[in-house]
């Protein structure tokens, strides 16, 4: 059943021929901020009709895959995460292109959203049914705890201020809040029904991200560098010592991708915070984080690429669709007579293993067109930002709109824009008001069902298992960032006592 | 320009302080008794309660800065390129929908671009480039991809 299964698609010119067409429409969709996966998957959804089955499978599955490691492109390169599961690419993949390592960090992304993907494949083959069982010991309380711990990773991203880190902090926890709260009850949108839902990640992201930063820039040297050669060192990304080093991070990130993806609702981006987060704690070099190394980047792409596998284990499994793109391929599953649940290997067990198959081509896909198309992206960067800003610009306003067909999103994207640059001109750092923004309506969600569920007790979270250590690891983690910031102060008064006397 | 970081980043901690208050009071007056102690303004309540320490902490240790002014020198180009980008971009998105995206688009990247040309302006090279950009986010979003885009006074026109 299982050879059968594999050779379905293997042996298939058109297989082939729909993942890679998937996948370069997925890389676009991917790389340009405000489109995503979703967004591909549906416009592509009514041509998987058409196809048999296990075509149209492929061509959703390479969507998925294509888009979601599209995102590493602008996230790297401009700074400017593709997709919000690229956010943490950009706090080390950002500052390697600025240092002229643009075609390094780009292989490196590649590279390990490969291994990210392979790992996640290998799980969902091997462990589906074993992991899905082990996603329903999750209940809110270890929800919570994830979000805390990965919260944690402002402390240390906070910059030279801990108090200000915090403070952005706090204003991203706090637009989270905006719309229906988890109970019902419509928060901070005062009467106008387009904040009803909340304000979309999107908006958010290309606001900061791509207007914030320009609008900065303008003040400022628009055209430095024009005319400087550049280089930007393109070649084997990383070297056989460095492989080795860096394995325990990717595997490492990858289990938690795989962990994070059969959770339902949690989504790529807390997947590369979450990697990003261990990665920067159990670092020798902590302080490096942030300045451009490699190990930021492989945590990220790793993890959010092995999402991918870990969310199909719940859809397969159990009929449980973890993601907006695992909604859309339980749909085209349904439209094509295949009920997935605990009887879908009985029942389709070798289109099932012909879908493992596709996944696994689906990476083999992206990474060799990406590598492909390396030289032509870092080229890009050559262009003078007098062209390259405006037309960065036009793309994410289209694409904010593109989002939700809503002109309410392009006035979004100008606010946070303009209030990215005026909290970066009283001092306040925009990174963790976006993660804050990201986890907190995981967090609030999570903890008003835990304490119904509790009945107003905060013990089980001290009890579970689960949620006692990751807990416990947020408290360690936060009291070594601020133990560091004092000791660092000290040293600074000590410096200058001495230069007094 | 002179101005003190004291003066700076006191100024911005009052600013939050009032927002806190501001929003806590907000959050009290819009709490529904019968949700109970643990209800939907719980965490925007305790969120604002943060941020009030937070501001307080962060006048304390503002007050402890420098109070010596520093000369900030304003390079009016710089400043004029940025207003603009500003006023640009805002245009933009306001008229984003009752221009259509292929007008407007064409305009802010002829504006945007005639602002940051370093040098002499290049307005042929700046009105070319300009062209074949909102035709090519023409051909991507709205031909190839399908995306229901506002066309503004072009819709009778354009096709999809």
């Amino acid at each position: 059943m299982m050879m059968e299964g594999i050779m379905s698609v293997v042996t298939s010119p058109s297989c082939w021929a729909l993942i890679a067409l998937g996948t370069v429409i997925g890389l676009i969709f991917g790389a340009i901020p405000g489109l995503s996966a979703p967004m591909a998957m549906v416009l592509c959804l009514p041509m998987s009709f058409a196809l048999e089955p296990v075509e149209g499978i492929s061509l959703l599955i390479a969507l998925y895959v294509g888009s979601t490691s599209g995102g590493l492109i602008s996230a790297i390169l401009l700074e400017i995460p593709g997709t919000p599961a690229s956010i943490a690419t950009v706090f080390d993949g950002g500052p390697m292109a600025r240092n002229g390592e643009a075609g390094r960090a780009l292989g490196i992304g590649i590279l390990y959203s490969f291994i990210g993907g392979v790992i996640s494949t290998v799980a969902l083959v091997i462990g589906a049914k074993a992991l899905a069982s082990f996603a329903l010991k999750f209940t809110p309380f270890e929800y919570f705890a994830i979000a805390v711990f990965s919260l944690t990773v402002i402390a240390s991203l906070a910059g030279k201020s801990i108090i200000d880190g915090l403070i952005s902090g706090v204003l991203g926890f706090l637009v989270a809040m905006v719309g229906m709260s988890p109970l019902g009850q419509v928060r901070f949108t005062f009467g106008n029904h387009n904040l009803l839902s909340g304000i979309d990640t999107v908006p958010i992201l290309i606001g900061i991200y791509a207007i914030g930063a320009i609008i900065s820039n303008a003040f400022g040297d628009v055209n430095k560098g024009v005319g400087e050669k550049k280089s930007y060192k393109l070649g084997m990304p990383v070297t056989w010592k460095e492989f080795i080093d860096q394995s325990w991070n990717a595997i490492r990130s990858a289990v938690i991708g795989i962990v994070i993806g059969i959770l339902p609702g949690i989504g790529g981006s807390t997947a590369g915070l979450l990697s990003y987060t261990m990665a920067k704690d159990s670092s020798k070099y902590p302080e490096k984080f942030g300045t451009g190394i490699i190990d930021g980047v492989v945590a990220s792409e790793t993890a959010n690429n092995a999402v991918v596998g870990g969310s199909m284990i719940p859809l397969l499994t159990l009929g449980i669709p973890g993601s907006t793109p695992a909604c859309l391929l339980l749909a085209g599953l349904t439209i094509h007579g295949i009920t997935p649940g605990p009887l879908v290997f009985k029942n389709n067990g070798v289109f099932i293993y012909g879908l493992f198959a596709a996944v696994f081509i689906a990476n083999i896909a992206f990474a060799v067109i990406e590598t492909a198309g390396i030289k032509a992206f870092v080229k890009l960067l050559d262009i003078p930002k007098w062209i390259l800003y405006p037309v960065i610009i036009a793309m994410c306003v289209i694409g904010a709109y593109a989002n939700n067909n809503r002109y309410f999103d392009v006035i979004l994207v100008f606010a946070f824009g303009l209030a990215t640059y005026l909290l970066k001109k009283v001092g306040l750092n925009t990174t963790p008001f976006i993660i804050a923004y990201i986890l907190g309506t995981l967090a609030e969600t999570n903890l008003i069902r835990a304490l119904s569920q509790s009945q107003g007790s905060w013990l089980p979270f001290i009890t579970r298992p689960i949620s006692a250590v990751m807990l416990a690891a947020s408290v360690l983690s936060v009291t070594l960032v601020i133990r560091k910031h004092i000791k660092a102060k000290r040293a600074g008064k000590e410096i200058e006592a001495d230069e007094e006397d | 320009m002179k101005i003190s970081k004291r003066i700076k980043n006191c100024s911005t901690a009052v600013v939050l302080i009032l927002l806190s208050i501001a929003g806590y009071l907000y959050c009290k007056a819009n709490t529904l008794a019968y949700e109970g102690e643990i209800g939907s303004m719980y965490m925007p309540k305790l969120l604002f309660v943060c941020l009030l320490v937070l501001s307080v902490l962060k006048l304390i240790y503002s007050l402890k800065d420098d109070p010596t002014p520093i000369e900030v020198k304003i390079d009016k180009k710089k400043m004029l390129t940025g207003m603009g980008t500003i006023i640009l971009i805002g245009l933009y998105c306001v008229l984003f929908k009752t221009l259509g995206f292929v007008i407007v688009t064409f305009l802010y990247l002829v504006g945007q671009m005639a602002l940051f040309c370093p040098g002499r302006k290049r307005w042929g090279l700046v009105v070319l480039i300009a062209l074949l950009a909102t035709a090519a986010t023409y051909l991507i979003f709205a031909v190839a991809f399908s995306l229901m885009l506002p066309l503004g006074p072009l819709k009778n026109i354009l096709i999809w």
